[in-house]
């Protein structure tokens, strides 16, 4: 399961984020964050969930809940320029019909949110 | 517990950076040596090993092959292409579904890549995983089998979309199933137009001929554009 080394390595950015902000030393808690997935990164939202879940219990911030933004496919297509979802077309574009098509989103796999709790009095 | 002062930092960080990062290097090492590297992907079982036990064969004498084998648990494939006459590497994942560039770095540590002008690197066998990897690769080729049905390209697209080359293996099975070719190509069509299309068979070396064709003509291409570029 490739989601258990994904969730390492969003461990690791928040460590890095939080720790970039505090001189080294981790504080505070991180009530939650949020990572983007596309439907064509080839990471199953519910695995790396599930992942995390297991991961963050070996952390510095156990109670981190991780909130997935599910970015769907979305496609371009090359004969006529319509924009389309790709989950909803049944693989081609639904003005012209089969042709080829470019996707522009839906490879996310980024970190886009941390709430950090700093309790540095 | 009193709480502390709340602070909501807004990031665009990718997860896959450091992997990113460490195949770089990878690429701008495996350039300096002129060297062609393949990532090899494919489910399980569609013929990844079969087809480099036939290359290394057949390249022998011509072309200097290196395979790094993939594996979750065992050593067999490793095995069977040092059976072939090429140097192999074996790499056990220990459960792990996919490799990763740190793993290539690892597997690298001490190798001349002087002494080849070609690398293979037979991924773990998942439709999925390994896909989110950068192995420094220069090219990515798709083995797609005949048993596993035409619909492997409509399910996974992001599989096919990268790949340079496709390879249908199996193809002696096709009078024996309904495997729709049409389907199968036209799907990766959609997401892949400039896709090298290829038929196999490994085991009657049927199509062979037009794969080794490629797989030479483009490391001999990739190592005058390497000089080239120095
Ligand atoms: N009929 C037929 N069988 C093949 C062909 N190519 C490979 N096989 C068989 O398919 C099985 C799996 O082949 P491998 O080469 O081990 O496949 P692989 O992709 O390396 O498998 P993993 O590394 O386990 O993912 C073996 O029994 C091969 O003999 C082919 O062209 N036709
Ligand atoms: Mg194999
Ligand atoms: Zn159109």
């Amino acid at each position: 399961m490739h989601e258990l080394s994904l969730a390492c390595s969003i461990q690791e950015i928040v460590e890095q984020e939080i720790g970039r902000r505090c001189g080294g030393k981790l504080r505070g808690r991180v009530p939650s964050l949020t990572v983007r997935v596309g439907s064509m990164s080839g990471v199953e939202p519910e695995a790396l969930s599930f992942a995390w879940d297991v991961t963050r219990e070996q952390g510095p911030f156990p109670e981190a809940h991780l909130e997935i933004e599910k970015i769907p496919a979305r496609a371009l297509c090359n004969r006529c320029s319509r924009a389309f979802l790709l989950e909803e077309s049944n693989g081609e574009c639904p003005s012209c019909g089969v042709c080829p098509f470019r996707i522009v989103e839906g490879r996310e796999l980024e970190v886009r949110r941390i709430v950090w709790e700093d309790d540095e009095s | 517990m009193n709480t502390g002062k709340i602070r909501v930092l807004d990031l665009q960080r990718s997860v896959t950076a450091k992997n990113d990062e460490i195949a770089a290097a990878l690429r701008d090492r495996f350039r300096r040596n002129g060297l062609f590297v393949v990532n090899l992907l494919s489910g399980p079982g569609a013929g990844k090993t079969t087809l480099l036990e036939k290359t290394v064969q057949a390249l022998e004498g011509k072309l200097r092959c290196l395979v790094l084998e993939g594996d979750l648990r065992t050593t067999n494939d490793a095995d069977r292409i040092a059976g072939s006459g090429a140097d192999a590497i074996q790499i056990v994942t220990n459960g792990v579904c996919h490799l990763d560039s740190k793993m290539i770095t690892s597997a690298l540590e001490g190798v001349e890549l002087d002494a080849y002008d070609a690398v293979v690197i037979e991924n773990v066998g998942n439709l999925v995983c390994p896909n989110s990897f950068d192995l420094g690769e220069t090219v990515r080729v798709v083995v797609s089998s005949v048993p596993e049905g035409e619909d492997k390209p409509a399910k996974y697209p992001f599989l096919f979309e990268g790949a340079e080359v496709v390879l249908l293996n199996k193809i002696d099975l096709l009078p024996h199933t309904p495997f729709d070719k049409e389907a199968f190509w036209s799907a990766i069509g959609r997401v892949n137009r400039s896709v090298l299309r290829l038929e196999t068979s490994c085991t009657t070396g049927m199509g062979l001929d037009g794969w080794l064709r490629w797989f030479q003509g483009r490391a001999a291409e990739w190592k005058t554009a390497g000089r080239e570029t120095e």
